[in-house]
């Protein structure tokens, strides 16, 4: 009873790390886990195969480590993953475990993040005590192109990702590294990159959790000045050979949108076109004098609308950024406008 | 669920109207109109059920309860019997025809 007493009811932040196979998560979670204070980071850890060596390795520096027994957490399990959360949150409410202020969940290299983010939001228990953090995806600087141009899996978690981290940068040559940062950063504009060997224990650029989950003004910046650069760049960026049909689209839109008419296109298009979809993240203005709406969604799944307190500067104009395959981005554009026209009539 | 209809609810949609001066019945009933704008293309009608659910029908009389947006469009799809794409040419083409006559 006493325990019960200290315990927090705030909602926790679950970061997701994923990366392909070999890309250096549990070397990545040591570095960033060793040297932290005890108990405050809950660790879930999804391996292929029988025995959990990712497991051991980090349980030294994680000792609140909980292992997903049975293969990829992207498809089959998602029940699992459900009930693995909500027994660690359960344990720490009841005292049975330290209250940790976040949980990071350390997927197989071969998982595609979209269904677990489903899982997190949908989920009717899981959303009342659980929001998402980042998702940090690890790059292999050596191996990327090899693994772009195999496997399908790889460019959901680049896609997917708010923060890239770039591994084996010392196994690479300057001028490899900087044209795998160039692809990387036209697969996912919105992404910001760091090298492996910067990361730092407890680093709080990993472990802040996200600009989804803040509603200051610093983050309302962060959203801005994200999409902005995109924004700024090409339009309509082509990601690369390798990927050609991988495309950015950056729309602008100078009048406040009615929301209702956004909401039921966005609807639409992610029921019809959500595998193609890749990422898409937005800031909205939804009317004079309200505060700006952040928006963000990965292939079908997409989180629910944070307000945002008010505008950075006085552009209030919204934007939008969308990563796709497949589609061409002018479809895109000219569908919305054509809606945004006509439901407006 | 509703202790009175039975009817479930299967909680809120991103899409949901957000803060607003609007009440929530006026809201409702806004969203409803500019569904039916896009359903009219594929000849369906989208009306309110009790102010919770949604009923929608073809004009051969076949109707379907939705509770949420999702849910509308694979309904749609099932009652019409296309594929519902905002993306589609022709769609675009009878909403802009729209806009214009308004």
């Amino acid at each position: 009873m006493q325990a019960r007493e200290k315990v927090d009811y705030s909602t926790l932040p679950v970061s997701v790390l994923t990366g392909f196979l070999g890309s250096g998560k549990t070397t990545l979670l040591q570095r960033l886990l060793a040297g932290q204070p005890a108990a405050e980071t809950a660790l879930l850890i999804n391996e292929v195969g029988d025995v959990g060596i990712d497991h051991r390795l980090v349980s030294e520096v994680a000792p609140e480590v909980r292992l997903l027994p049975s293969g990829c957490v992207c498809c089959s399990i998602r029940g699992e993953l459900k009930d693995a959360l909500l027994e660690l949150f359960t344990l720490r409410q009841q005292g049975e475990l330290p209250p940790f202020k976040r949980i990071l969940l350390e997927t197989t290299g071969l998982a595609d993040p979209a269904p677990i983010l489903a899982t997190l939001s949908h989920d009717s228990q899981l959303r009342h005590h659980l929001k998402l953090g980042q998702i940090i995806t690890l790059v292999d600087a050596v191996n990327a192109e090899l693994q772009q141009s195999l496997h399908p899996e790889w460019l959901a978690q680049v896609t997917a990702a708010d923060r890239l981290i770039i591994s084996k940068t010392d196994l690479t040559d300057q001028a490899a590294l900087a044209a795998t940062k160039q692809r990387l950063a036209g697969l996912n504009p919105t992404a910001e990159q760091l090298e492996a060997h910067q990361v730092i224990a407890g680093d709080d650029r990993l472990f802040a959790t996200g600009a989804r989950m803040e509603e200051d003004l610093h983050h309302a910046t962060a959203w801005q000045y994200t999409l902005r650069r995109v924004a700024n760049s090409d339009r309509t960026l082509a990601s690369d050979a390798l990927h050609g049909t991988t495309r950015t689209l950056s729309i602008t839109l100078d009048d406040p949108l009615d929301w209702t008419h956004f909401g039921i296109w966005l609807s639409m298009l992610l029921r019809a076109h959500g595998d193609k979809v890749l990422r898409m993240k937005g800031i909205l203005n939804i009317g004079k004098d309200q505060p700006p709406v952040a928006l963000h969604g990965v292939q079908h799944v997409l989180h629910p609308p944070l307000h945002l307190h008010r505008w950075p500067d006085n552009d209030h104009r919204s934007q939008l950024v969308f990563i796709t395959r497949g589609l061409e981005p002018t479809q895109i554009e000219r569908s919305l406008t054509t809606f945004l026209a006509t439901l407006a009539t | 669920m509703c202790g009175l209809c039975g009817l479930l609810n299967d909680g809120s949609h991103w899409s949901d109207p957000l803060a607003s001066t609007l009440p929530a019945r006026q809201l409702r009933y806004a969203r409803l109109k500019a569904l039916n704008k896009v359903l009219t293309p594929y000849r369906l009608k989208l009306t309110d059920f009790q102010g919770s659910g949604y009923v929608l029908s073809s004009l051969t009389g076949r109707q379907e309860m939705v509770s949420n947006i999702d849910q509308l469009w694979r309904t749609a799809e099932t009652l019409s019997g296309r594929t519902i794409d905002p993306l589609d040419p022709e769609l675009l083409a009878t909403l802009e025809n729209h806009c214009a006559s308004a």
